[in-house]
């Protein structure tokens, strides 16, 4: 009687390692399975969208957002623009600078519409940055304007030179 | 013994189900901006010490918030700042943060910033202003710029920067 149950108790161990070995497997078995292609993959990326945060009477009056905030965006870095012709009339090579992005812009599937962000750089001189907030006013009439920075800089032939960021849904 | 082993079989299989089973539900809950994160490579002992920024950040995914270039010219009390550089360059780091903050970050999530300075010298001030706003040394990228003046009569420091808002900072 003793034997037997000896005996019992000695494959008992062997069990033990058998189910140890298929509990093993099945969680391998489980890991390589989860991330598979069971079941349907997350989209890409998420749905694109854009908010321009609301500015200070003193930022309208600059023609800037303090912030524009986008999410799944397609964005376009665009190289420094700097502006032609007409030289010594600011107001005539800045509108040549925004002509220029939107060839570049339009050639990527997007316009002046779609800028977030502009870092300008102009030439110290009575007038220029009130020439500038025009003609933001002008391109951007519903005051949904980039977040810019405005910067004087040593004189280098051009005016003006911007550089901007553009973002487009996917 | 054939019972036992239908019976581990068994198990091992719900066992795959239930490890299969979440990771599989989860993804139509995905929310935008879920698995987007930030990571700020670790800059030399001089970049992280003295100059206070990353070579270089990599974010993927997440809410990007382009900011407007931000200067200060009185407190946010109204206090006028006119000569002081220190004073300019803190507010300038608070406003970014408040900015931030109404777009659901703060000054942690900037990833990179232009800072424009009208005097070469306010260099290694700003450094250890901007130092002392990152203590977990992470840094944004950064330019530094001297420009000759800015669009307002006073103003010493502007600073532009791109902020992103993701699920992990890294």
């Amino acid at each position: 009687m003793s034997g037997r149950k000896e005996s019992k108790m000695g494959a008992s161990p062997m069990n033990r390692v058998l189910a140890g070995l298929m509990v093993v497997l099945g969680l391998a078995a489980g890991l390589l399975v989860a991330p598979g292609s069971a079941f349907p993959p997350p989209q890409a990326m998420p749905s694109f969208s854009i908010q321009y945060l609301e500015g200070t009477q003193e930022q309208k009056n600059r023609a800037t957002s303090p912030a524009v905030i986008t999410e799944g965006a397609r964005v376009i870095w665009l190289a420094g623009q700097s502006g032609g012709g007409s030289p010594g009339n600011f107001a005539a090579q800045a509108k040549s600078v925004f002509d220029r992005m939107q060839v570049t812009l339009n050639q990527s599937g997007a316009s002046l519409k779609n800028l977030v962000s502009l870092k300008v750089f102009i030439k110290a001189d009575p007038g220029n940055s009130a020439d500038l907030v025009k003609l933001l006013q002008e391109i951007f009439p519903d005051g949904k304007y980039p977040a810019s920075s405005v910067v004087t800089v040593a004189y280098a032939g051009s005016l003006i030179e911007i550089q901007g960021v553009a973002v487009v849904g996917n | 013994m054939k019972r036992f082993l239908l019976g581990l079989v068994s198990v091992s299989t719900i066992g795959v189900w239930l490890l299969a089973a979440p990771k599989g539900n989860s993804i139509p809950q995905q929310t935008a901006a879920s698995g987007s994160s930030v990571q700020y490579i670790q800059g030399t002992a001089r970049q992280q010490n003295e100059r206070a920024y990353s070579p270089a950040v990599i974010s993927n995914g997440g809410k990007i918030v382009w900011l407007s270039g931000h200067s200060a010219l009185v407190d946010f009390n109204g206090k006028s700042l006119a000569g002081d550089f220190d004073a300019q360059a803190k507010e300038v780091f608070a406003q970014i943060d408040r900015t931030l903050k109404r777009c659901g970050g703060s000054l942690q999530n900037v990833v990179t910033w232009t800072v424009y300075i009208n005097d070469s010298r306010y260099g290694d001030r700003l450094v250890k202003i901007r130092h002392d706003m990152f203590p977990d040394g992470k840094f944004p990228g950064s330019a530094l710029i001297t420009v000759s003046n800015f669009d307002t009569p006073g103003v010493l420091v502007e600073i532009q920067g791109i902020a992103v808002i993701a699920d992990r900072r890294m």
